[in-house]
């Protein structure tokens, strides 16, 4: 949606200019004490414009009616129709992963740095709702910023081994 | 269905996958400059390719009504050599001026080494001193995340990069956000075993909009599948989405991002 709209949005709800920032402008909603960052972009996705809304306690705006007619809200599958789309092939994919866990387990140890990254990315999956895949793509993740020295190969093998190699 | 392919390394398929993709509805193909699976001995293997990407390959995709651009670039994987990096960008000018150049692509990071960092900035600068669009490889699994974050960091720096003119390619669940955040526009690569799934970008384009993504398959000569974005858009079908949802994923989006090229533009997609 563009910037101007969700600023009106966000004033219509009751909502205040706090601060300008870098790159950011920063709202305040003082009835309830909350505060978000908005881009200074001329248009604002619609993920980051349902967060801000979140982060200011109000309601996330509403589309044109024309503009739901091209571009629906497309999570709108119930969960029975998640569930009858892709259950199936989720079960497959489970028993794949525990008896992978099973056949990591017969070889015995040693086992090396991808299978602790794995059991930790597991793990992810009880994690909170809608960032599983996120959390565990995270799990496998370098986290540290600054750039290495040289690169000794090319490939990448799927988990992190940590700052010291295993 | 019409659907523009905008990464694929047509080099490495054969021919028949051009038939293929034709008759999946395909209307264009961009194929950005990658390794080639061994590092080349010298710079003027490089010639060689860039005049294989600019001659001979719309050659070979005209055949079958494709439209074929490309990109041109040293990738990272090739980027540990900063003299023959020196040599191979210092080569690419006199190749921007071929009517089927988008810009420079694919650049970004693999590994996430200084060598590659300072290779990236000389191509993000040779982008903007030529007035090019940018197409950025991200790198692969475990150090998608970091180099991701490094290479933002490299373009929010130079003040001359417009970040709409700019796609940051195979993000995932982990990535796309601040990458959107920044302005940029947003590519996911769909493949067997790494990246994203079908299933798993359109849960992506559900959550985070689909203003500034594009799907592409990157099909090149490991595991992976030219007609991956024909299958995706089967994928949103079987969800429910409209055509004209599907059709702005799978066409406009790329033609809006790739129409900021004239050349691509005065193509008529």
């Amino acid at each position: 949606m563009k910037r101007l709209d969700l600023i009106r949005h966000l004033e219509h709800h009751g909502c205040e200019l706090l601060r300008e920032g870098g790159n950011h402008t920063i709202y305040v909603n003082r009835a309830v004490k909350k505060v978000s960052t908005i881009p200074r972009h001329r248009e604002i996705i619609e993920f980051t414009a349902r967060k801000i809304c979140k982060d200011l306690d109000i309601p996330r705006p509403q589309t044109s009616r024309s503009q739901q007619q091209i571009f629906p809200h497309t999570n709108d599958m119930t969960q029975q129709q998640v569930l009858d789309l892709y259950f199936l092939e989720a079960r497959h994919q489970l028993v794949e992963i525990a008896a992978f866990l099973d056949r990591v387990e017969r070889a015995g140890p040693p086992a090396d740095f991808r299978a602790q990254a794995f059991a930790e990315a597991v793990k992810m999956l009880t994690g909170p709702a809608g960032n599983k895949a996120r959390e565990v793509l995270l799990a496998f993740s370098d986290p540290t910023p600054d750039p290495i020295a040289a690169a000794t190969t090319k490939a990448a093998c799927g988990a992190w081994p940590g700052p010291t190699p295993h | 269905m019409r659907y523009i392919e905008p990464h694929a390394h047509m080099v490495s398929r054969v021919t028949d996958d051009y038939e293929r993709m034709a008759l999946a509805g395909c209307e264009a193909v961009c194929e950005p400059a990658f390794w080639a699976g061994f590092d080349r001995s010298s710079a003027a293997g490089f010639y060689d390719y860039f005049s294989q990407l600019t001659d001979h390959e719309p050659r070979r995709a005209a055949k079958y009504g494709v439209k074929h651009f490309t990109w041109l670039g040293l990738n990272s994987k090739e980027a540990e050599d900063v003299k023959l990096a020196e040599e191979v960008i210092g080569l690419i000018p006199q190749f921007l001026n071929r009517p089927n150049v988008l810009g420079i692509g694919e650049i970004g990071l693999n590994k996430n080494s200084r060598n590659e960092l300072r290779v990236l900035e000389m191509q993000v600068d040779l982008a903007a001193r030529h007035g090019q669009l940018i197409l950025v490889h991200t790198p692969h699994l475990e150090d998608k995340l970091k180099g991701t974050r490094l290479i933002l960091d490299v373009l929010k720096s130079d003040r001359r990069i417009q970040p709409e003119r700019v796609i940051i390619d195979h993000v995932e669940e982990h990535t796309v956000e601040m990458v959107l955040a920044a302005g940029l526009w947003a590519g996911m690569t769909l493949y067997p075993e790494t990246k994203c799934t079908p299933a798993r970008a359109v849960d992506i384009l559900e959550t985070y909009g689909r203003e500034r993504l594009w799907l592409n398959s990157a099909c090149d000569w490991g595991r992976s599948d030219p007609l991956a974005v024909p299958k995706t858009a089967l994928e949103m079908k079987r969800r429910g989405h409209p055509a004209a949802v599907v059709d702005q994923v799978v066409y406009q989006n790329p033609a809006r991002f790739l129409q900021q090229c004239p050349k691509f533009k005065e193509s008529g997609l």
